[in-house]
């Protein structure tokens, strides 16, 4: 019931971007992928999600990827992308409504207000897509896919939520409101994968890490043990000092401190 | 200070389309009605309608105008609007861009190539193949040109599922004059006979329409314009880019093999009965998704009915404003609708940058 990449080898042109990178998901946890600019990040969410073909093997819940009956993962699986351009001029209710209808709930009209709310979007309905600014564009979107796979666990089997910088654009307070959503998600018994570049949002609302560093697995495993001094300096190629909040037991790190080499 | 006013559409921009979807079938009731009452002996058949309705009694020759002449250039022009404006649709879909037109971007060209093909090289097909094919040989060449060329123009213009709206213009410029160049080319070897099929065919007007015309381009359009709602969800979420689509279920290879042989049917239909006639499939669409929004579900539909009543609206004044002599309906069509196409272009700030 779980998302797994088994040795996968990604080149785009001659470029080989991947590296035989391994890679595990479970239900019930957010797990974060991060690692510096152009470490492969987006590349390794496309693959896992089937948008660009991969060397290696890559099953959801134990089904491989078919790209010939889409509307079967479209009811598993809702994907947001790093950006999307719209092009024609939908208003935001009709861009969240196509998501409804594309997952097993468009019978619920009322989903798409409720994700709208869920993101803080309420009263946004009739504005044309177009015309929000960027990081209301990225929460409408999320509003999209949310509604798709409404329910964490649909007949018993999860469902998952691959998300690419969802935070990437917004301000702290919709930070800290779209990750509380994500983990309530996985709390409900979903599953969420997300491209994170904010390592302290990371500490706080994920489960598990896999660190991505040059197209390869540098580490992989819980916050703790992923986001260390020795590995985050070595893949960012800055001397880093991670700390811990007496108060909540969660990892931290200050820019402040950091050391360039 | 100016108070501020936001700009929003109304909320159920849907069942408004639903509404505006039965209002088009009034007016195409009444649009067809002027269509066959007016012109050169439109007082004549008005009399002998009302005679008809009156005393169920119509003289022959009321019959004759109205069911050899009036009645089968108005059901071609219906097919052939309905045709235009899916087609102009389905293509704006495909490409993501408003200003995608088979006319404009060298489907039309390629189309009128596969006819111009057909009646020069087709007197040369074995005897037992032009029985087979019989009138549909024009219209059938016409859908291979438009597939070919809306094949090209999609290979050339997409790339990693973005469509650029500046090489799919220039490709079709390409497109256009190298169809039309080798169109050039077959004039050259026509002999007299097919020299006056070319001219007759290439008027671009509905002038020529008869019964046999409706029933070669008519199957065509009704295939095209019949397939269209079942493209439309695919369509919708296209709008948000070739992996998302995919990500909400949308099966994506078919899709665009199905909207691409649409839009080759559709406009080689058209353009073998009717030559080449533009703007209807960049103005109807535009004026819909402005009235009632982009969603493909009510677009397709409404666009058939409104470029239908629009092109039979253009006949009309074709047929008239110069009576009694007539003037092309690709002149009127494009005097009403080229300023329409600047107006999108200037409101676009960067056609450039998409
Ligand atoms: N279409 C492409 N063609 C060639 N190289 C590509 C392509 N897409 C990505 N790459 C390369 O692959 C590498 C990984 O890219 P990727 O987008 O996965 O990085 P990322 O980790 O998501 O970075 P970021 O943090 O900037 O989003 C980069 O070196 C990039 O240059
Ligand atoms: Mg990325």
């Amino acid at each position: 019931m779980s998302v797994i990449g088994t040795n996968i080898t990604v080149s785009i042109g001659r470029k080989p971007i991947l590296h035989g990178v391994n890679f595990a998901a479970e239900p019930g946890e957010v797990h974060a992928i991060v690692g510096p600019n152009g470490s492969g990040k987006t590349t390794l969410l496309r693959a896992l999600t089937g948008d660009i073909s991969a060397n290696g093997r890559i099953t959801l819940s134990d089904r491989s990827f078919d790209r010939k009956r889409p509307w079967e993962m479209a009811s598993i699986r809702g994907v947001l992308p790093q950006v999307t351009v719209l092009s024609f001029p939908f208003t935001v209710i009709e861009v969240v409504r196509m998501g409804l209808e594309a997952g097993p709930h468009g019978a619920s009209p009322e989903i798409a207000h409720q994700a709208l709310r869920d993101v803080g979007l309420e009263g946004y309905e009739g504005r044309f897509f177009q015309e929000l600014s960027g990081g209301e564009q990225q929460r409408a979107q999320l509003a999209r896919v949310l509604s798709q796979v409404w329910e964490p666990v649909q007949d018993g089997a999860p469902c998952w939520l691959f998300l690419d910088e969802p935070v990437a654009s917004l301000d702290i307070g919709h930070q800290l409101g779209v990750m509380e959503l994500a983990r309530r998600y996985a709390d409900r018994g979903g599953g969420v994968i997300a491209v994170m570049h904010d390592l302290n949002l990371t500490a706080m609302f994920a489960d598990q890490v896999t660190l991505l560093s040059k197209g390869e697995v540098a580490a992989t495993g819980e916050v703790a043990n992923v986001l260390t001094d020795d590995l985050l300096s070595a893949a960012y190629a800055c001397t880093l000092r991670v700390n811990m909040a007496p108060s909540a037991g969660k990892t931290f790190l200050l820019p402040q401190t950091a050391a360039r080499s | 200070m100016v108070a501020e006013t936001t700009f929003a559409p109304p909320t159920d921009r849907g069942a408004q389309a639903w509404r505006l979807h039965v209002v088009l079938w009034v007016l195409i009731l009444f649009v067809s009605l002027f269509s066959l009452s007016i012109g050169a002996a439109g007082a004549q058949v008005r009399a002998g309608l009302m005679a008809w309705i009156a005393t169920d009694k119509l003289d022959a020759a009321t019959r004759l105008i109205l069911f050899d002449i009036r009645v089968p250039r108005l059901v071609l022009g219906l097919l052939v609007g309905a045709a235009l404006a899916v087609s102009g649709a389905m293509m704006q879909g495909l490409f993501r861009n408003p200003l995608a037109d088979p006319g404009l971007v060298g489907v039309g060209a390629g189309a009128g190539l596969g006819a111009i093909t057909a009646i020069v090289i087709g007197a040369t097909l074995p005897a037992f193949l032009i029985n087979a094919l019989g009138n549909y040989m024009i219209p059938l060449a016409a859908f291979f040109g438009g597939w070919g060329s809306t094949l090209i123009l999609y290979r050339v213009s997409t790339r990693n599922g973005r469509t650029s709206v500046a090489t799919m213009l220039l490709a079709g410029i390409a497109l256009a004059a190298l169809a039309g160049a080798v169109s050039g080319i077959l004039v050259y070897m026509a002999d007299d006979r097919q020299l006056r099929d070319l001219t007759f065919w290439g008027l671009g007007s509905l002038a020529g329409a008869t019964w046999i015309k409706v029933l070669t381009a008519g199957p065509l359009i009704a295939v095209a314009i019949l397939s269209a709602p079942f493209m439309a969800r695919g369509l919708n979420g296209l709008s948000l880019g070739e992996a998302t689509a995919v990500h909400m279920g949308v099966p994506l290879e078919r899709l665009k093999t199905g909207a691409i042989l649409t839009v080759a049917c559709a406009t080689g239909a058209a353009v073998a009965v009717s030559g080449g006639i533009g703007f209807v499939g960049i103005v109807v669409p535009h004026l819909l998704r402005l009235a009632t929004g982009p969603d493909h579900r009510t677009l397709l539909p409404n666009a058939a009915l409104l470029g239908a009543i629009l092109l039979v609206l253009a006949d009309c004044i074709s047929r008239t404003i110069i009576a009694p002599a007539e003037l092309p309906i690709g002149i009127v069509t494009a005097v009403l609708g080229a300023p329409i196409f600047l107006w999108i272009l200037l409101r676009r700030r960067g056609v450039v940058d998409l």
